[in-house]
């Protein structure tokens, strides 16, 4: 594809919401967060939203390789990822969370980059398996895969394993969800506190 | 007419049949694995970490240098140095790239003292990918207290 | 006033949560009606034939799990040492070779039952998902005891297999023979009778005996078009010519043939491990003398294997090195997909899914 001249975006629009100011809620933040104590009040009420948000982080059903069917094993009936909230969905507007499950060619990068751009923020990253860490197995003499995920997407959690067990990538998300929780969501969103 | 009576009659039929199974299955037992909570009996072979057991008596790795695990390792993430010579080389760098381990087992196969051994631990997530570097500390760290016999290559069946 | 109509360009994929794999489909489109299918492929090509040439022989057998057709490791594993061990003129001993068929139809069970639930899911049919890997599960518990792995074992080695089945094996494996014709029969019970999945599959997608030929389709595809060819039973390897088991045959040639042939094959690999299991003798696992960077003798050698997808060969060149000098490998998927397009032309986009998962074609075959 030929490099398209970059047209200059008005302020505010360039890196999607995470700086934007145009929301009523973004605004209320932004006031509450120079009250006295009021940093006690946004991050008690970022407790309880956290808590929903990583109770529920739907995933992106997409799966690249061999990872892919480890990670339908954990969908399935013996390891049920229901049970912590995460199930598959079609289409990555609907999705929190990608999980990248096995090796990524140079001519799928392009794509798995369009998939996480398509995925509304707040969006997560899970790199299962060796190949999608870093090329894994992959990684001497080979022409033809990327050499680990994160240099086209950034990447949340690692999960180890070739291809990991479904209770290994249930740990990854169980890390995920601790990560999640920590998050000053309402006030990074704000831009308050820096991204 | 009949036809199509027919095919009502063979529908509902399916359904009851459809419908019996899925509540027999109600009653059988279940096979969910409740993961954080309980785990899964790995099995003894299971392809895991890697790990260098330490000896209880001499108090360090049966590890004696020989470079073979290095050599042998498709994905070439085994990272061996040693100084000294002969007798007296000590062991420098023993590092694993786990990110980039394929858990074939050639290295726990190949090796002759059982210096180098799978542990049934699964659970290595974590946030940053230098952490999956395992060095020498790591490695020792990530062997269990008791040693596992794998006992194979001795002829023994588990 | 006639209404003006145009040709749509539709593509499928490489991200649809029904197509196996990264697959991207270009559909030419008259409304409905398909009148033209281009499979783009190469979403997943991993090289490893170029790998190949720069690992020994036993490096290799972890690039061919991984690498070639994921869902049947073990399929791999047995092709690329076919043909090691023709080139080699290596004897493998009588119980590595039982075992080594008790494993392969395993593996092909395995396979066999991620199609019907992933098939079933896109056919609508969440419960077959949930129930198939729900024996999968066990079959994959047999591997883990015994292998090591659930997906990847690397478990074959020139000359015989790794290491010997645990204790208490033989008992588990037998017993999931006993309970899993039951479980078969559930399936049927959801699937064969009911009159939605009939609709979407009977006369759907048809593939005729001489275009199906031409095409050079193989395996359970072949099969369900009334080609009467097993690799097994043809060119026996290993001990499959003293086994007795039957080469399940349909003459329609569509989904549900594809489907009935499949489910046919599953009972016959029971009834396979069963045989074999009462014929294992005691012994030796591995050929001694089998040096772990293994030199071949200058030479080619081509040796033809049954996947659970079908006819999986390996062309293999040596010039007397550690490693060879080309693998060549001849995947099922890929000459099935080939034949997708002919399959698919004139059906509705509708159906366009029941008969890609039909063919069970897996990417990783296809692009190696």
């Amino acid at each position: 594809m030929p490099d398209l001249p970059q047209k200059p975006l008005p302020d505010g629009q360039g890196e999607g919401f995470r700086v934007s100011t145009a929301s009523p809620i973004d605004k209320l933040v932004g006031m509450i967060d120079v009250l006295p104590g009021g940093t006690v009040i946004l991050s008690s009420v970022e407790q309880v939203l956290n808590w929903g948000r990583s109770s529920s982080l739907w995933a992106l059903g997409f799966g690249l390789a061999c990872c892919a069917i480890e990670m339908m094993a954990a969908a399935a009936g013996r390891f049920d990822m229901d049970r912590i909230g995460t199930f598959f969905r079609g289409t990555p507007r609907q999705a929190d969370l990608i999980i990248v499950s096995g090796r990524c060619t140079i001519k799928m990068a392009p794509i798995v980059r369009r998939l996480y751009e398509q995925i509304p923020e707040p969006k997560y990253v899970i790199s299962m398996g060796s190949c999608a860490t870093c090329g894994g197995p992959f990684y001497y003499d080979n022409y033809s895969i990327l050499k680990g995920i994160d240099t086209i997407i950034p990447v949340d959690v690692y999960v180890p394993g070739c291809p990991p067990r479904p209770e290994a990538l249930y740990e990854g998300i169980l890390k995920l969800q601790e990560k999640i929780k920590k998050e000053p969501f309402l006030r990074r969103r704000a831009g308050v506190v820096p991204a | 007419m009949a036809v199509k009576l027919e095919r009502v009659w063979q529908g509902a039929q399916a359904l009851a049949e459809g419908l019996r199974l899925t509540f027999t299955a109600l009653l059988r037992p279940k096979n969910t694995v409740m993961y954080p909570l309980r785990k899964v009996d790995v099995s003894p072979r299971w392809h895991g970490l890697l790990a260098l057991p330490i000896d209880p008596q001499t108090g360090n790795d049966q590890c004696i240098i020989c470079f073979q695990c290095e050599r042998v390792c498709p994905s070439r993430c085994i990272h061996i140095e040693a100084t000294g010579r002969a007798k007296e080389r000590v062991l420098t760098r023993f590092d694993i790239e786990m990110d980039k381990c394929q858990y074939c087992g050639l290295c726990v196969e190949v090796c002759p003292t059982e210096a180098i051994v799978f542990v049934p631990h699964y659970e290595a997530s974590t946030y940053n990918r230098a952490n999956l570097l395992y060095d020498l500390e790591d490695l020792h760290r990530a062997a269990p207290k008791e040693p596992i016999a794998r006992g194979v290559i001795r002829g023994k069946v588990l | 006033m006639a209404l003006r109509t145009e040709e749509l360009i539709l593509n499928l994929g490489p991200q649809h949560p029904s197509t196996h794999g990264v697959l991207r489909m270009i559909l030419t489109l008259d409304g409905e009606n398909i009148l033209e299918v281009e499979p783009d492929i190469g979403y997943l090509h991993s090289s490893v034939e170029k790998m190949m040439e720069y690992r020994t022989y036993v490096q290799s057998v972890s690039l061919a799990d991984r690498g070639m057709d994921y869902l049947a490791a073990l399929a791999n594993e047995e092709a690329l040492l076919r043909a090691v061990e023709t080139l080699g003129k290596i004897e493998v001993p009588p119980r590595a070779q039982w075992l080594r068929v008790i494993f392969l139809e395993f593996q092909r069970i395995a396979s066999h039952l991620v199609w019907l639930g992933t098939w079933g899911a896109d056919l609508g049919a969440t419960t077959m998902f949930l129930w198939c890997f729900r024996e999968r599960e066990q079959v994959l518990d047999l591997f883990e005891k015994s292998t090591g792995g659930r997906l990847h074992h690397v478990y074959f080695r020139p000359g015989g297999v790794y290491e010997d089945i645990p204790d208490g094996w033989v008992e588990q494996a037998l017993a999931f023979c006993e309970e899993f014709p039951g479980h078969i029969a559930e399936y049927e019970g959801l699937f064969t009778a009911n009159p939605i999945f009939e609709v979407r599959t009977k006369g759907v997608g048809v593939l005729p005996k001489d275009v199906a030929m031409n095409m050079g389709a193989c395996g359970p595809v072949a099969r369900a078009s009334g080609i009467a060819f097993d690799v097994r039973t043809a060119f026996p390897y290993e001990k499959y010519a003293e086994v007795e088991f039957d080469i399940p045959v349909q003459q329609a040639g569509d989904c549900f043939a594809r489907y009935q042939v499949r489910v046919e094959e599953m009972r016959q690999s029971v009834r396979i491990i069963q045989q074999c299991i009462a014929k294992l003798p005691p012994g030796e696992i591995r050929a001694p003398k089998v040096p772990i960077t293994l030199r071949l003798p200058k030479g080619e050698v081509y040796t033809r294997t049954e996947s659970p997808r079908g006819d999986l060969g390996v062309f293999l060149v040596s010039e007397g090195e550690e490693h060879p000098y080309r693998v060549k490998i001849r995947a099922p998927a890929f000459s099935n997909l080939y034949a997708l397009s002919e399959i698919m032309r004139g059906w509705k986009i509708a159906d366009v899914i029941a008969i890609l998962g039909s063919t069970d074609i897996v990417l990783s075959d296809v692009d190696r």
